[in-house]
């Protein structure tokens, strides 16, 4: 299955790049790792008239992290780079867990950050981590730039708040605060395949191990990450005994609304949040103070 | 619509090539049918099965995920460049000793992706061998044969390292 | 015959020019003048085909020719049955092999209805779009539970299969 026609343009700098993405709009779009938009448009589900090359653009890629401790990532980041970074993945350690379970290492060396959350597929990991994580991203088009909240951004499926003449640049994480511990977990048919569901837990205990904050958010499980931390809440004040992680995992089950597919069942769905939301925080609490 | 055309240069195997390519070409077809490299296959032209898997700079991607304009400035290697000569790389004879191929066609993909994961880790684990090898699909052999042949060649590679 | 081989481990001699990517696969033919086509596929599982006009495509630079079932005279023939059914008694099987091309009706998703030959892949599929196809949505049974339902005796109800034709009970 091959592409419709359609006229390519390399970027020569952000600046030239939302310009043309100004100038065509719709007709546009932009080409960062391909791993998504190439198989749309193999199969010409997709057909753009102009694909903008953003490949070239290295300013968007890199990973900072700053004095106050924030990681800034550049949207052309790509997985494989992430993978590869420790002083990242120790500051964003739900990464370590995540980034494996994207597709697989060829899809990895290509595709981007950037490219996944503005495809913001509903099984995907990364938007439910920038959920989970309070990540902001920031959004430049040729007429300003605007900063949105992760929540504020996937807004269905397969749809973000990203204006026609819009590119995502750069992914700010916050700092990961002292006695906290997290975890990723997913259930899939296959390695690499797409989550049937998926949980992001950070856990923050105080110095008495009693649990100070709580961040949960699910991917595969609605049509956008589904931000569960206010069912995780329970846990707020509590040690995080077997009992305190069970009423949290329960709370989750009740609160999602997941549809199925043809590789789960609905209750299937839920039944799996149940288990990878007990599994998760489980893992988080132990890993708190250990540095991941 | 004329076709958009774009001139581009890139070196295939240490080859370098110049061309003029229509945009929508995937890289995949420029290599098979413009190139005339056709060790390189296309299965789903969507990612997911691994035959046409390349390295670009060293790293394997999916060349039918990549347009062929998009290879300009960079170094491919493809299987046609992997044996010296008469010489099999490691690869190809772990490949062929320990019967892991049947048809063939997933193969150069497979190879590809072995050269490269052995070049950054000369010693894996069994585990790490499966997970290296998971973006490949096979029909024929059941993998078995194929996750013993890359143990055999990370020996014999560390084998013949000086 | 020798008894050399039996039980023993022979080494394949084709797997050289399997691994350097010298083996010859059928889409690695290259010929002068070759052409390529594209297949235009039904997208539903069951319609009467009222209209279909490929003299678009026909127009499309690059395209070569494109053919429907009209097209195809006697060549035009329903495939044989591949594998004859099992011998069951008080059971009447009816023959609904494959066909080259949709003729009047289309008979499950994917079913061929027109094909586009052009100077690439890349434009074969093109093409496709130029083909113009008018359809009479019927209803569709999908599973073999409904095929089993019968709902007068007069209406026939036939499970499809590719290779094996079909039944009626």
């Amino acid at each position: 299955m091959k592409p419709a026609p359609f006229k390519y343009i390399a970027a020569s700098s952000l600046d030239h790049a939302l310009s043309l993405k100004a100038e065509y709009g719709e007709e546009a779009r932009f080409l960062a790792g391909g791993q998504s938009l190439m198989p749309a448009m193999n199969f010409r589900l997709a057909q753009p008239s102009v694909l903008i090359d953003v490949n070239p653009l290295e300013e968007c890629a890199g990973i900072v992290i700053a004095d106050n401790g924030e990681i800034r990532v550049g949207a052309l980041t790509r997985y494989r780079d992430l993978e590869r970074h420790a002083d990242f993945l120790q500051a964003c350690p739900l990464f370590a867990d995540a980034l494996p379970h994207i597709a697989h290492p060829q899809i990895r060396n290509r595709g981007t950050i950037g490219g996944n959350l503005s495809h913001a597929d509903p099984a995907s990991e990364l938007p439910a981590l920038a959920v989970g994580m309070q990540a902001r991203l920031r959004l430049k088009s040729a007429s300003g730039e605007r900063e949105v909240a992760a929540s504020e951004f996937f807004l269905g499926l397969l749809t973000t708040d990203l204006q026609v003449d819009e590119m995502l640049v750069e992914i700010v994480f916050p700092s990961q605060k002292p006695g906290t511990g997290t975890c990723f977990m997913e259930i899939a048919r296959r390695r690499g395949d797409f989550a049937l569901a998926g949980v992001a837990v950070t856990v923050t205990l105080d110095d008495n191990l009693r649990c100070t904050e709580v961040r949960l958010a699910l991917c595969g499980v609605g049509e956008t990450p589904v931000d569960a931390s206010e069912a995780a809440s329970l846990l707020i004040g509590q040690a995080c005994t077997g009992e305190a992680i069970d009423a949290v995992a329960a709370a989750v089950g009740e609160t999602i609304e997941p549809s199925g597919n043809v590789h789960a069942s609905p209750d299937y769905q839920r039944h799996i949040a149940f288990v990878l939301t007990q599994r998760a925080l489980a893992m988080a609490h132990q890993r708190v103070g250990h540095g991941a | 619509m004329e076709p958009d055309l774009h001139d581009i240069e890139f070196s295939v195997n240490g080859t370098t090539y110049r061309r003029s390519v229509e945009s929508r070409i995937l890289l995949s077809d420029f290599l098979r049918h413009e190139l005339r490299l056709a060790g390189t296959h296309v299965g789903c032209e969507h990612g997911v099965c691994g035959a046409c898997t390349i390295l670009l700079d060293d790293a394997p991607i999916r060349s039918c995920l990549m347009l062929a304009v998009q290879a300009n400035g960079h170094d491919l290697s493809t299987v046609e460049g992997l044996a010296q000569g008469d010489q099999l790389h490691p690869v190809q004879q772990a490949m062929h000793d320990h019967h892991g191929l049947q048809c063939g066609y997933c193969t150069p993909g497979i190879l590809m992706t072995m050269t490269a994961y052995l070049k950054e880790n000369a010693s894996p684990s069994e585990q790490e061998v499966r997970e290296a090898l998971s973006g490949s699909l096979c029909r024929c052999t059941g993998y078995q044969n194929i996750v013993d042949a890359m143990m055999a060649a990370a020996e014999a590679m560390r084998g013949s390292t000086p | 015959m020798t008894t050399r081989y039996f039980g023993a481990s022979v080494k394949r001699n084709e797997d050289h020019r399997l691994l350097t990517g010298q083996a010859l696969f059928i889409d690695d033919v290259e010929l002068p003048g070759m052409l390529h086509v594209a297949f235009l596929r039904s997208q539903v599982a069951h319609a009467r085909i009222t209209r279909v006009d490929v003299s678009r495509a026909l127009q499309r630079p690059g395209v070569v020719a494109a053919y429907i079932a009209d097209d195809l005279g006697d060549y035009w023939q329903p495939g044989p049955l591949l594998v004859p059914p099992p011998p069951i008694a008080g059971i009447v099987f009816h023959q609904r092999t494959q066909v080259p091309l949709a003729k009047d009706k289309i008979r499950h998703v994917g079913e061929p209805i027109a094909i586009v030959v052009a100077d690439s892949r890349y434009i074969a599929e093109d093409a496709l779009d130029d083909i113009v196809l008018d359809l009479e949505m019927l209803p569709a049974v999908v599973d073999i539970e409904q095929a089993l339902i019968a709902s007068s005796p007069s209406e026939r109800r036939w499970v499809m299969s590719y290779s094996n034709g079909s039944c009626t009970t």
